[in-house]
């Protein structure tokens, strides 16, 4: 004679199937969500940073001094001001340029401190930018950047410091 | 009398099927709990990030208080006061290994944060004192500690490099018009 399934088997099939059906539909989604391909649209390329590069030189050769900001480039006619930003990117008034300046460096400096640099990648994984005290262009990996950015926080911060128990040199 | 058993039969049989129903469900649950892809990791990894900063916050002002109000030259200072632990200097998403040393080269060396120094305060307040790169959290999300020792968040690139622009901006002011 044939047993008849209790009904709390049947539950416990019936919640298996209906579970897994919910939670490997709940994974998919997730992971489609994070597998969306990164693109920064707040990157420059290595042409547009070694033009921003070549108009601060230009700046400074004219001026004995480098810029205020880089909008003084765009001002001085160097730059346009479309050269400050992603080109995949439209700008609002509001908007940063998409690389960081260093006023506070000096031509006298180490040349081994940032001077421009990008802080995102086109793409996970990618190098970053960085134009040097001595306008050299490299591309760093984000650790390298990192320590870069240290060097020349550290550095800078020597050449403001007060109340702060490192070496002061103002 | 038989339909009245046979009441209690089928209430006794709908129990136990939700009772398997529930069971079932838990079972699964727990299974995919452990096995989902990431968002929730990776949302706690920015908050132990956060914390880092904030425990790093917290380490400069007590090595404030214990240095006559002079404010460490760099992380691997605080370390080796005792301050903070070097783990403290990594954030859980960048895969950084901790230092096995507390010569300040290897501190550097493994350390994903940067530390602004050279002031104590701002008249703000709300000036960048160490903060991370993006590349840190996959360019998404960034963990900023500021001057008055608040940390905060932010998934918006442009505001990150806003600030940090106005850091440099300060930094010059601060070191004289001569360029």
């Amino acid at each position: 004679m044939k047993k008849k399934t209790s009904p709390f088997t049947w539950g416990v099939a019936i919640s298996l199937l209906a579970g897994a059906v919910f939670f490997v539909g709940l994974s998919v989604f997730l992971k489609c969500e994070d597998e969306h391909p990164f693109q920064s649209q707040m990157t420059l390329s290595i042409e547009q940073i070694r033009k921003v590069a070549g108009a601060v030189a230009d700046y400074e050769k004219s001026n004995q001094r480098r810029p205020e900001n880089l909008e003084a480039l765009v001002k001085a006619g160097l730059l346009s001001s479309g050269d400050l930003f992603d080109p995949k990117r439209s700008p609002s008034s509001d908007s940063n340029p998409d690389l960081l300046y260093f006023p506070a460096l000096r031509r006298t400096d180490p040349a081994d401190l940032v001077l421009l640099c990008t802080i995102t990648t086109r793409k996970r994984g990618g190098s970053l930018l960085a134009v040097m005290n001595d306008y050299s262009t490299v591309e760093l990996t984000p650790q390298e950047l990192r320590a870069a950015l240290q060097r020349t926080y550290s550095y800078l911060g020597g050449q403001i410091g007060r109340n702060f128990s490192g070496s002061n040199s103002r | 009398m038989e339909e009245t058993n046979a009441q209690e039969g089928k209430g006794q049989r709908t129990i136990k099927f939700w009772a398997g129903f529930i069971l079932g469900f838990l079972i699964v649950a727990l299974f995919f709990s452990l096995s989902l892809p990431c968002k929730s990791k990776q949302l706690s990894k920015e908050a132990i990030c956060g914390a880092s900063l904030n425990g790093i916050g917290k380490g400069v002002v007590f090595y404030a208080r214990e240095n006559n109000d002079l404010y460490p030259p760099d992380l691997a200072t605080l370390v080796q006061a005792g301050n903070v632990p070097s783990g403290m200097l990594l954030c859980p998403s960048s895969g950084t290994e901790r230092a096995t040393t507390t010569r300040p080269a290897d501190i550097e060396a493994h350390c994903d944060y940067i530390y602004v120094s050279g002031f104590d305060s701002n008249p703000s307040g709300d000036l960048i004192r160490a903060f991370e790169l993006p590349a840190n959290h996959g360019q998404e999300f960034v963990n900023v500690l500021y001057v008055d020792f608040h940390v905060k968040g932010t998934k918006d690139m442009n505001v990150f490099a806003g600030e940090l622009q106005r850091l440099n901006d300060y930094i010059a002011e601060e070191r004289g018009a001569e360029r």
